[in-house]
């Protein structure tokens, strides 16, 4: 499996996952940043020039729209990106097993995934700083924190999203799906089961830590873990089974 | 005979079209097999079931002596392939195509420019394969299908897209590698002349199934597409090759008659005791394309007067 990792790797090196999906994930700091900078007085005024606020408005963004959104952006394209080049059939052609294979995607691009949620939380505090916000090491740390699981519990998005691709071998039904998926964050907002929507976990998990939900921490840790493996056997099912011409 | 691939009873359907119906065949070891059909023969599936790309409904597939479909990785390490069109990352050099593809197979680095000297495209390392020509890409997948040093090499319409000096050059580069380095060579290519040149052994497909399988000695040997026949009485023996006939076509000096190759001492006998001076006989071979031809022909004309009945 390392060597795949490996290979994962240097493929990902330079390619518009790479460059498109960190651009993606640095859109709401920099739109909330520029916001801060334009209506710096009003917010002074209001008494919102801070970072608890900053914060609440890159979370609210992250949660919601961004981080499916790219997370399944990066899964899509991570496999399709191998049928685009036509390289899958490299792949398969190698010694190595299709439960390999895809396991090894699952795993590079979740760590990826989670890797960029760290990037955007270290790049939050930077804000912090440079906004010149009232912050504690324990602050600091804390909203790091929230961010990171945000990013762990997105990770459930990938194995739904490479099944997805794989199924369609296209990008547009698994995007059209996460879209829909996006946009159900809103309506499933305030619905007590929202726990059983894979879109909507990442956001119960951050408000049940904020404390501004009431929620049992134990239905979307559940519901997370059930989809997580299931997508997982799906695709590995599917990757195995299916003709990949 | 020793067999680098041997495929028994493979069959393929999807839905309720066969695309490869039953079909066996054998490639010597060491040796360049061509594998013949038209487009839609069911050629690249056949391929892309021996890559194990596709799971074929049934039938087996043996690579070297060992069954592929009970050991994937025996397969994975003796052949090498490229299924109709090579396929790289293309923001990256030809270097790091080759790393990835080396790292995939557990290859040494130092294979990568063995490889890239091989095919002829040592200086090329850096270069991104988005700027490569396409047979410069063709090349460059080759040489990605020999990184793990197969013993045999599958290539699906290998001179697909290339201009005559590439094809020829591909032609060329085919033949020292089965020559200099040993490797079992399986094309793929409805170009029968490209084949004629430089396969050993042949198999003809149609529709999903094998219609013949030599070596190409053989048919250059076997068969006769006409015999030219030079005479001093042109009339007195057309009359003749009437009475036996045949078809035949009177030029200036000579007359082409179709004829099977075991009918020229016949007619010569007829011609002779007929009292007419045979100044000349020669038989002139089929070529690959005439005997394709004529065996796809028998078979669809087989396949109608079964349906029939």
């Amino acid at each position: 499996m390392l060597n795949l990792l490996k290979c994962e790797f240097k493929k990902f090196k330079g390619t518009y996952i790479n460059s498109l999906s960190f651009l993606g994930m640095l859109f709401p700091i920099i739109l909330i940043a520029l916001m801060f900078l334009v209506k710096r007085t009003d917010f002074i005024k209001h008494g919102s020039y801070n970072w608890d606020y900053f914060n609440s408005q890159l979370t609210i963004m992250f949660v919601f729209l961004i981080g499916p959104i790219i997370t399944s952006f990066i899964a899509v394209f991570s496999v399709f990106y191998e049928y685009q080049e036509k390289t899958m059939k490299n792949i398969l052609s190698s010694p190595n097993s299709r439960t390999m294979i895809i396991l090894t995607k699952i795993i590079y691009v979740s760590f990826y995934v989670l890797l960029q949620y760290a990037a955007i939380a270290v790049i939050n505090v930077l804000c912090a700083l440079l906004f010149g916000f009232d912050i504690t090491i324990a602050s600091a740390l804390d909203k790091s924190i929230h961010l990171i699981v945000a990013g762990l519990t997105t990770i459930i998005l990938v194995p739904l999203m490479m099944f997805l691709t794989l199924f369609a071998k296209n990008f547009i039904p698994p995007l059209v799906i996460t879209v829909a998926g996006t946009v159900s964050n809103a309506i499933l907002l305030n619905w007590e089961k929202s726990f059983v929507s894979p879109w909507a976990n990442p956001s119960n998990f951050v408000f049940i830590m904020e404390k501004t939900s009431k929620m049992d921490i134990i239905y979307p840790i559940a519901c997370t873990c059930v989809y997580f493996v299931l997508f997982m056997i799906f695709s590995i099912l599917y990757f195995n089974k299916a003709d990949q011409a | 005979m020793k067999y680098a691939l041997e495929i028994k009873n493979l069959t393929k359907s999807y839905k309720n079209f066969k695309a490869v119906d039953n079909l066996s065949l054998n490639v010597p070891e060491g040796k360049i097999y061509g594998f013949l059909g038209r487009n839609g023969a069911g050629k690249t599936t056949t391929i892309r079931m021996i890559m194990e790309l596709i799971k074929p409904d049934s039938g087996e597939i043996k690579v070297l002596g060992q069954a592929i479909q009970q050991n994937h990785l025996w397969g994975a390490k003796n052949i090498g392939s490229i299924v109709e069109t090579p396929g790289f990352y293309e923001n990256l050099t030809a270097s790091e195509n080759l790393d990835i593809t080396a790292t995939m197979f557990k290859t040494n680095r130092n294979r990568i420019s063995e490889v890239l000297e091989i095919v002829n495209l040592s200086g090329c390392e850096t270069k991104k394969a988005r700027d490569f020509s396409l047979g410069m890409k063709q090349r460059l997948g080759i040489a990605n299908s020999l990184i793990h040093s197969p013993r045999i090499l599958i290539l699906d319409e290998p001179t697909n897209g290339l201009d005559p000096e590439g094809i020829r050059d591909m032609r060329d580069f085919l033949r020292t590698l089965s020559k200099k380095h040993g490797i079992t060579i399986m094309i793929s290519s409805h170009i029968l002349n490209e084949v004629e040149q430089i396969a050993d052994y042949v198999g003809i497909i149609d529709q999903g199934r094998l219609i013949e399988e030599m070596d190409i000695q053989s048919i250059i040997e076997g068969n006769q597409s006409y015999l030219i026949l030079k005479v001093d009485d042109c009339q007195k023996a057309i009359t003749i090759l009437k009475g036996f006939g045949y078809k035949y076509l009177a030029e200036q000096d000579c007359i082409k008659v179709h004829c099977p190759k075991n009918c020229n001492s016949i007619l010569n006998k007829k011609l002779v005791e007929s009292n007419i001076c045979v100044n000349s006989l020669s038989s002139v071979s089929q070529s690959l394309e005439e005997r394709f031809l004529s065996v796809v022909s028998e078979n669809n004309a087989d396949r109608k007067e079964a349906y029939n009945a």
